[in-house]
């Protein structure tokens, strides 16, 4: 599917479009995310979702679903959340070319990946009080 | 034999696919592994009925797609008030059978599959959300098992992850609530 990418195909599939669109669309949630908890874990830890909410005009539920997921996020609902937390976004334009490493469904073996954990205990059985002990949650 | 082995093995033969960025944005690195059944598979490389179908199968290669390098991922705390999470373990629990939520565009899709390690998931099958009607329905009852009956054809003996907590299957997870 690389190759569909390739400035001599005249045609770019739909599906690569799509792709790309949504991949965009979780570039930018993911800065909204870390943004809103890096306030919450450093100069502003009363920052809540209310707070933003009530800040850019928006429900505190709709705020939940904007942080859940990428969804359908739009540049409009990207200035006003970055903007409600005293920020802007920058952008930049890079050749894709250039940044590709390896196919998408690649034969590369499964590894151990080793990776800090930063959230080490929140409890997942659903049915029970939740337990939150110096876990991450939105709030 | 471990199912380290297995999932390498099942992928030498055509029956997963390991599902990687083909660039990782600044910052990101692949902090965790998800691969993907036949089933899964040929939504994402088509051919595809229409315009539509194939737009909504890009979007959601790029949803599970996600799951490798996001930092946090999003994950309900409770499937049933899932709000916009990416993504939760759905009930009853033991069945550890988990979902990956891709909203838009309608109709929204929920691949299910399970965690063979900590960091890996492996997407199994590929609902139509409204086709699955309420919680508790039996057509989601059914999705589930049909999940947990790839797993069983796929791995056979070997048991997915369990835990109790998020971090027993997920690094750098924050778990969503109601404001």
């Amino acid at each position: 599917m690389i190759e569909s990418l390739d400035l001599d195909i005249d045609k770019i599939p739909l599906a690569r479009l799509a792709f790309f669109r949504e991949r965009l669309r979780h570039h930018f949630h993911q800065l909204i995310l870390k943004k809103f908890l890096a306030l919450q874990d450093g100069r502003s830890p009363e920052f809540t979702k209310k707070k933003l909410a009530d800040r850019i005009h928006r429900r505190p539920e709709v705020i939940t679903r904007l942080l859940g997921s990428a969804g359908n996020l739009t540049l409009d609902t990207l200035s006003d959340l970055l903007l409600g937390m005293g920020a802007i976004p920058e952008a930049q334009v890079v050749d894709l070319v250039s940044k590709l490493q390896e196919p998408e469904f690649s034969p590369k073996k499964m590894e151990h990946i080793e990776t800090p954990s930063l959230y080490s205990a929140t409890l997942v059985r659903p049915l029970t009080a939740p337990q939150n002990g110096g876990a991450a949650t939105l709030r | 034999m471990s199912i380290r082995d297995e999932v390498n093995g099942l992928c030498e033969q055509g029956r997963l696919f390991r599902l990687r960025p083909i660039f990782l944005d600044p910052g990101l690195r692949e902090r965790r592994e998800i691969y993907v059944s036949e089933e899964v598979n040929a939504r994402f490389s088509g051919p595809w009925d229409d315009p539509s179908v194939e737009i909504r199968c890009g979007r959601a290669q790029a949803d599970l797609e996600a799951f490798v390098s996001r930092d946090p991922i999003v994950v309900a705390r409770d499937p049933r008030r899932a709000g916009a999470s990416y993504m939760s373990r759905l009930i009853p629990p033991r069945d550890e059978v988990w979902d990956i939520r891709s909203y838009d565009p309608t109709p929204g899709i929920r691949v299910l599959g399970r965690f063979a390690e900590k960091d890996v998931f492996i997407a199994l099958t590929w609902e139509v959300r409204r086709l699955l009607n309420d919680f508790d329905s039996p057509e989601w009852r059914t999705a589930i098992r049909r999940c947990a009956t790839a797993w069983i054809n796929l791995f056979h003996v070997y048991e997915p992850l369990r835990g109790d907590y998020f971090a027993d299957y997920i690094s750098d997870a924050i778990f969503d609530r109601e404001p």
